[in-house]
């Protein structure tokens, strides 16, 4: 039996195929509005690199901020309980979950595999992958080496502002006295940092503590986080397919509650074609 | 696959005399502008849980209240071109809401030469010869109707205040009667004062009378609370926001109250019956504090999906418990009694919150009486960036219920009427991964061998 998790995010589109026994496939591909849309191309790349057609696919799961009308997905899951079921399926122990995605930041607690609370930043790019972008934009470097340039830092900066607009103005502040960018970078990261981690420390942080999502895979950052939380942090070895793993877990799950005849007729009514929920029109790429 | 569909305007309410119970939002708007028409006086008060507005009916004023006109341009979706004129006047968008839709409004009225415009949403509000504000609840109250004043060539503001002491001090000797005397000293100036600026007197006695039909009409309002905490619940808060208008607004109103005989006598049909306001309750939960009123549908959308009855919200709303019989006992001045009625409001659950080790009574510890009562599942905490009184205390209630009672909440922000900081899905996304935490949480109540 095969299922599908399949997480739209807000960035990047992630798609993992899984059997009773393992992970058969995993496939991650920026989103931009096109690319949300064509979300049926990353599953056909996932299921080619599998190697297992569409129609033996038994059950897909919908995650993330574009899981809403996917024609091919059996059902939709918020990635709230996707997150927190990759992660649990990784590490048993981990009670609470640090997600740094794209536009948002989520702490999220688990216990024995159950939810138990959660805690989000929908609101403001401050504590998200998109205020390292601004800033990364603003200091010329490229996003991906933001994390490590910055622990080459000896005297991080201080960064006071939490607003991104204000952080971008004081970083070029500091960039004009003649602060070395890794200094800089070092500040940005730590105060990112330290908003998410008050974030987070609103659902008390419990060890172990995990990392995941596109922030996971900045080092800087890690090290900033690891330093506020005060204990170590696991990282997964692909931060960025939890949500996607857990909805493909989930999946597993609801085979066995529904019998042979309507799963048949289920995969018989699937389309592998465009996300719907966003129109021709406005996403078309010119 | 169903596309979803957000409902984003007015919630289908479960029962019959919610969907009545604009009648009296209308009534008071049209009560204003033919008394206007009539040459009679029109005051804007705010809600002061019966502070001053009885006063002022009793000396013959109309009142219109602007937090409610405010709830209801969100609910008709009118709001936005007012919170547009107050931001383009220069008012941060983190000010209260209603004082947004309101100021905005009030340039428009200013504009018009004072004449309503014939476009404002409900008939709009009729030119005030008053302005009558409360210290209670926040600072945006003093100096929203000063701001107000100004645009409506000087119309006298005045403000009454409302004690509100700490838990501790509230037990201090002495202290309830000096804040008493404190209330009951600042109705005596109201009085005198709007006897100068009317040109008559006080009558007493339709005070009185006003007195006596309020006291019963909180009363029976009450009692439709008490009856809520049936399972399943026989009316939600989608129903509790559109019936609180008349004891909130008009509870010296003999038509209030009949209307409120007829909400409890469907809702005891209700419970007699077991039919409950959403027919596949599973979650009951508590919302706290001032809801989205340009997004009640949102309700509709969670309690048809998930199962979620919201049922019992708002503290701020709801009527008092009955005064105990020896806190009137021997009270024959009706300025006291208002004053009495008043502290009630604040100080009502101190007692509970002594008992939780919780602070304070209203707002918080309210809030776990409540859980258990209402055998709650959850606890929606609804942050408003623009009103600190209905927010500084819900995480420290979320955690409360969390730690004491095992009842977890989840946050959604908003605001009451600025719809432009509420994201439907995303909120919806939230109660779809609450839903696991209440399931989590019921299972530790169990362990726990606690009562629901
Ligand atoms: S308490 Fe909140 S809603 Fe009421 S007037 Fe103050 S800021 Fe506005």
């Amino acid at each position: 039996m095969f299922f599908a998790g399949l997480d739209i995010g807000s960035t990047i589109t992630k798609v993992v195929i899984k059997n009773e026994k393992k992970i058969c496939a995993t496939v991650i591909k920026p989103t931009g509005a096109e690319h949300r849309r064509l979300a049926h191309k990353v599953m056909e790349d996932a299921l080619s690199k599998a190697g297992v057609p569409f129609e033996d696919v038994d059950y897909i799961i919908a995650t993330g901020y574009g899981r809403i009308n996917v024609p091919f997905a059996d059902r939709q899951v918020t990635e709230i309980t996707c997150h927190m079921r990759g992660v649990n399926w990784l590490f048993p122990a981990v009670k609470t979950i640090i997600d740094i995605g794209g536009q948002d930041s989520k702490g999220i607690k688990v216990e024995n595999g159950k939810l138990v609370n959660f805690i989000m930043n929908d609101k403001c790019a401050a504590g998200t992958g998109r205020f390292l972008e601004i800033i990364a934009g603003v200091l010329g470097v490229k996003l991906e080496e933001i994390g490590e340039l910055s622990l080459k830092s000896t005297r991080p900066s201080d960064i006071s502002n939490m607003c991104t607009v204000f952080a971008e103005q004081e970083a070029l502040l500091r960039l004009s006295e003649g602060t070395p960018v890794e200094d800089i970078l070092a500040g940005i990261h730590k105060a990112n940092a330290s908003r998410i981690h008050s974030m987070v420390k609103k659902i008390k942080i419990e060890p172990e503590v995990a990392i995941t999502g596109g922030g996971a895979k900045n080092r800087g950052l890690c090290k900033a986080l690891e330093e506020k939380v005060g204990f170590p942090v696991v990282v997964p070895p692909e931060p960025l397919i939890t949500g996607a793993l857990g909805a493909a877990l989930i999946a597993g799950e609801q085979i066995a509650k529904i019998d042979k005849e309507e799963l048949q007729e289920r995969q018989k009514k699937r389309r592998l074609e465009a996300v719907t929920f966003f129109d021709d029109e406005s996403t078309k790429a010119r | 696959m169903e596309k979803k569909e957000f409902k984003t305007k007015k919630s289908a309410k479960t029962l019959q005399t919610a969907r009545e119970a604009g009648y009296f939002g209308k009534k008071m708007l049209t009560s204003a502008l033919e008394a206007q028409k009539e040459g009679r006086p029109i005051g804007w008060s705010m809600v002061t849980w019966w502070e001053g507005d009885l006063i002022a009916k009793a000396m013959g004023m109309e009142l219109v209240y602007p937090e409610n006109y405010g709830a209801f341009c969100a609910a008709v979706r009118r709001a936005e071109p007012y919170l547009e004129i107050a931001d383009a006047e220069g008012y941060p968008n983190t000010l209260c809401g209603y004082a947004r839709n309101c100021i905005g409004y009030t340039k428009t009225l200013a504009d018009n030469n004072l004449e309503v415009p014939a476009d404002a949403p409900g008939g709009g509000l009729a030119k005030p010869v008053l302005l009558i504000s409360s210290g209670a609840a926040c600072d945006a109250r003093y100096k929203w109707f000063q701001a107000l004043g100004r645009y409506l060539n000087g119309v006298p503001v005045w403000t009454l205040e409302m004690p509100q002491t700490g838990l501790k001090e509230f037990y201090l000797p002495g202290n309830k009667e000096k804040n008493l005397a404190f209330i009951l000293e600042e109705l005596k100036e109201f009085v005198g004062f709007l006897e100068k600026l009317l040109g008559n007197k006080m009558d007493y006695d339709r005070l009185e009378e006003m007195l006596a039909q309020t006291l019963k009409t909180l009363r029976l309002a009450y009692e439709v609370d008490v009856l809520r905490k049936t399972v399943p619940s026989p009316m939600v808060s989608q129903d509790f926001w559109s019936v609180m208008i008349p004891h909130l607004y008009l509870p010296e109103d003999p038509e209030a109250y009949e209307f409120y005989q007829k909400v409890y006598d469907e809702v005891k049909t209700k419970v007699d019956n077991h039919i409950g306001a959403i027919p596949n309750e599973r979650y009951r939960m508590m919302f706290s504090e001032l809801p989205p009123w340009h997004s009640i549908g949102f309700f509709d959308d969670i309690a048809e999906k998930f199962g979620i009855a919201m049922v019992i919200e708002s503290w701020n709303y709801h009527a008092i418990k009955p005064m105990p019989a020896e806190e009137l006992e021997g009270v024959t001045d009706p300025l006291e009694v208002i004053a009495r009625l008043s502290y009630h409001k604040f100080t009502e659950d101190n007692d509970t919150a002594r008992r939780y080790d919780a602070s304070p009574g209203f707002f918080n510890a309210r809030y776990l009486q409540w859980a258990e009562d209402y055998r709650a599942d959850g606890f929606l905490a609804h942050p408003l960036m623009s009103c600190r009184p209905a927010t500084y205390t819900l995480l420290h209630t979320k955690n409360s219920l969390e730690e004491k009672l095992k009842v977890p909440g989840v946050v959604i922000d908003g605001d009451i009427i600025d719809l432009r900081v509420f994201n439907p899905d995303e909120a919806f996304s939230k109660m779809e991964a609450f839903v696991e935490t209440m399931d989590h949480y019921r299972e530790l109540r169990r362990k726990a061998e606690m009562a629901w």
